[in-house]
């Protein structure tokens, strides 16, 4: 793949005035780093650059490949390096079409940047990144495959005998596959929309069974997100995700002032939602999913106080923060999205 | 104590001579890495590499002609730092100490001056000299942020404002955070070399802008030193007006090409009029270089998706809510 067209930027701010030579040497290294890199290390990744949270293996692999193609690579106080670098290898698995971990990477950097006002231009320039895959690939799973009929026609050949009508038989059960694959893939793209949208419709929750109206509020918000990022069967989620999560809040309480602390929302939760309902996600992913990491402290802590010195210093995030709403329950959607790529990629 | 025998003499230089010859480290990459000291003097192109790639820093080129108190204003920093700090920041540490001593020593008391002076700079850009100094905020619960002082002489800037060529070889300003452009404010009270003063200020400003080197992502400072110098002048009113036309000039002409442009009066160590206080001024910019960057932004965060005419209301429902 070619060098992306802002890595000499990236560069620039944390090498003095580098030379084309070195960006092609660092850009050989990052693509070979990122053909390699798991699931697991891809969101390490996304950790240390977007929240600056160390993982000292990951730091050791970066450093013994970039000091192997070149013994002039500084291997200790890199940090900023190591992560305009790592901006390069996270936007190559994003750009590399045959990456199984792309989704898992944008999700992890769009959630990583909940809370964060002003980055660094690299970081930003990340996150704009991974949020356009993000739109981008949600229209793109969800463009419905030509259902294409003449495939099924049989086609007049000159033969008679058993071979011929065997390559017919063949040919046709192939084409059959293909025009059901994507007929099914059309059920489940439809399959998603109506459950969304009678979900939205029905102002109720599948998990409690009652009306959302009834339900704590803003404990609500997370449930709600939680609950459709369940309906949500391919990642990731659709553009309008936003949109029904905003209308779901509104309609449910329209009396709210339509921003909360991020204090009050998680101390809100009632405690039988906390690890039966929310489930607090994979602890790998705790620098990433910010919301996640709050309500598992919470668990931890058992009091409503306890989870909150914890919280502000891996997040560096104030629990007074004030959030809208939708920018609440639109982060818990994500990272419910996020947890459940991560389990299915650390399987896989 | 007794004399040592001419045997003793001879076997304890054999040991000696051992010592020296002997290996002083394990050549292994990981030593080669520990042993990256620092002279303490000015820093070059590579040692500036190490700092950088380790914690954020800000590049800040220091700009203008030659005695118009760039190297006073980088002693007066130091100064700062080393009085308490400023803002809400505090002195972290500096691998150029030294240097700075050395640019310091002729502007101590002790050297007996009545006016402070200070060494100037010689330089060339083939090989750009840098002074460090980290910073960190009082509560320190961030990080350090590390402070790259460009010390380019006033006769390169004069060389870069007469020739594109000499401009572009000034490649700190596409990194820098900061172009700061010192205009003398002595010089601006003295009837004969005001004009020149703006001339060469607006000529390198417009140079640079014309070759690229400083653009929409830079932030410009125009730093009017010396304003003690200028305050107690009998042409203060004249000069005070000259440099508010200064500034509509340079604001009228490069604004628009520029990402951020403030001007600020300072006086570093007032001589003359002393109730101005040292680093007159200096709280009116260096905390911004600390803070703030051109190369710090926030995250766009909402983006409008571009729906194809056939997209279904599913997707439309996003773009209409």
């Amino acid at each position: 793949m070619n060098m992306h067209e802002l890595f000499s930027e990236w560069c620039g701010s944390v090498y003095p005035n580098p030379t084309s030579e070195i960006l092609e040497k660092r850009w050989a290294v990052i693509e070979a780093i990122a053909a390699e890199l798991t699931p697991v290390q891809s969101a390490k990744l996304a950790a240390l650059c977007v929240c600056k949270a160390t993982d000292q293996e990951l730091i050791d692999l970066l450093n013994e490949k970039f000091k192997s193609d070149d013994s002039s690579f500084k291997v200790r106080a890199n940090e900023q390096s190591l992560r305009a670098l790592g901006v390069g290898i996270l936007t190559n698995k994003m750009d590399d079409p045959k990456s199984k971990d792309a989704i898992l990477v944008s999700l992890g950097i769009h959630c990583a940047s909940f809370g964060k006002k002003k980055v660094e231009q690299f970081i930003a320039d990340l996150v704009q990144i991974a949020n356009k895959f993000l739109l981008d690939n949600a229209q793109q799973v969800r463009t419905r495959l030509p259902i294409n009929t003449s495939l099924l026609k049989f086609k007049e050949t000159e033969g008679n005998d058993a071979a011929t009508a065997l390559n017919i038989a063949k040919l046709t059960q192939k084409n059959l596959a293909t025009v059901i694959a994507n007929l099914s893939n059309d059920f489940d793209l439809l399959a998603e929309e109506s459950n969304m949208f009678w979900w939205l419709a029905s102002e109720s929750s599948i998990e409690l069974n009652r009306p959302l109206a009834e339900l704590p509020y803003p404990a609500m918000l997370l449930l709600a997100a939680k609950e459709l990022a369940d309906l949500t069967t391919f990642r990731p989620g659709p553009i309008s995700a936003k949109a029904i999560i905003a209308r779901t809040s509104r309609s449910i309480n329209s009396k709210s002032s339509g921003t909360h602390s991020l204090k009050d929302t998680i101390n809100s939760i009632p405690n039988d939602w906390l690890s039966n309902v929310l489930k607090p996600g994979n602890d790998a992913l705790d620098a990433l999913t910010p919301l996640s990491f709050a309500i598992r402290k919470r668990i931890e802590g058992g009091k409503k106080s306890a989870w909150q010195s914890a919280f502000t210093t891996k997040t560096k995030i104030s629990v007074g923060e004030q959030f809208t709403d939708d920018e609440l329950a639109y982060q818990y959607y994500q990272e419910c999205l996020l947890n459940a790529e991560y389990s299915e990629s650390s399987e896989a | 104590m007794k004399e040592k025998s001419s045997e003793e003499k001879t076997t304890l230089l054999n040991s000696v001579q051992e010592i020296v010859n002997a290996p002083h480290y394990i050549s292994t990459p990981e030593l080669e890495e520990i042993q990256e000291l620092f002279s303490g003097e000015d820093l070059r192109t590579a040692d500036v590499a190490g700092i950088m790639s380790g914690s954020p820093t800000r590049m800040i080129v220091l700009a203008g002609a030659a005695d118009a108190g760039k190297t006073t204003l980088l002693v007066t920093i130091m100064h700062l730092f080393h009085k308490g700090g400023i803002g809400d920041y505090i002195f972290a540490g500096s691998r150029t100490l030294p240097a700075f001593e050395r640019r310091a020593f002729d502007s101590y008391i002790t050297s007996g001056r009545s006016v402070p002076t200070t060494q100037h700079t010689v330089s060339s850009l083939d090989d750009i000299k840098f002074l460090h100094l980290a910073v960190r905020k009082k509560t320190l619960d961030e990080p350090t942020i590390n402070l790259l002082f460009t010390d380019i002489s006033g006769e390169n800037f004069r060389q870069a404002r007469d020739s594109a060529e000499e401009c572009k070889k000034l490649w700190v300003l596409h990194r820098a955070d900061y172009f700061a452009l010192l205009l003398d404010g002595g010089r601006i009270a003295e009837p004969t070399q005001r004009q020149h003063t703006k001339i060469d200020g607006i000529t390198l400003l417009r140079r640079c802008i014309e070759t690229n080197m400083l653009g929409k992502s830079s932030y410009i400072d125009i730093l009017f030193s010396k304003m003690d110098i200028l305050e107690s002048s009998s042409e203060r009113t004249r000069a005070l007006s000259f440099i508010e036309e200064i500034k509509s000039e340079i604001t009228e002409r490069f604004v628009s090409s520029l990402g951020r442009l403030r001007f600020i009066t300072i006086a570093a160590r007032p001589t003359e009029k002393r109730e101005l206080g040292e680093a007159y001024g200096f709280n009116d910019f260096l905390p911004t270089w600390i803070e703030e960057s051109p190369f710090i932004r926030p995250i766009m965060s909402s983006l409008q998706p571009v729906l194809p005419q056939n997209a279904r209301m599913f997707a439309r429902f996003g773009s209409i809510v």
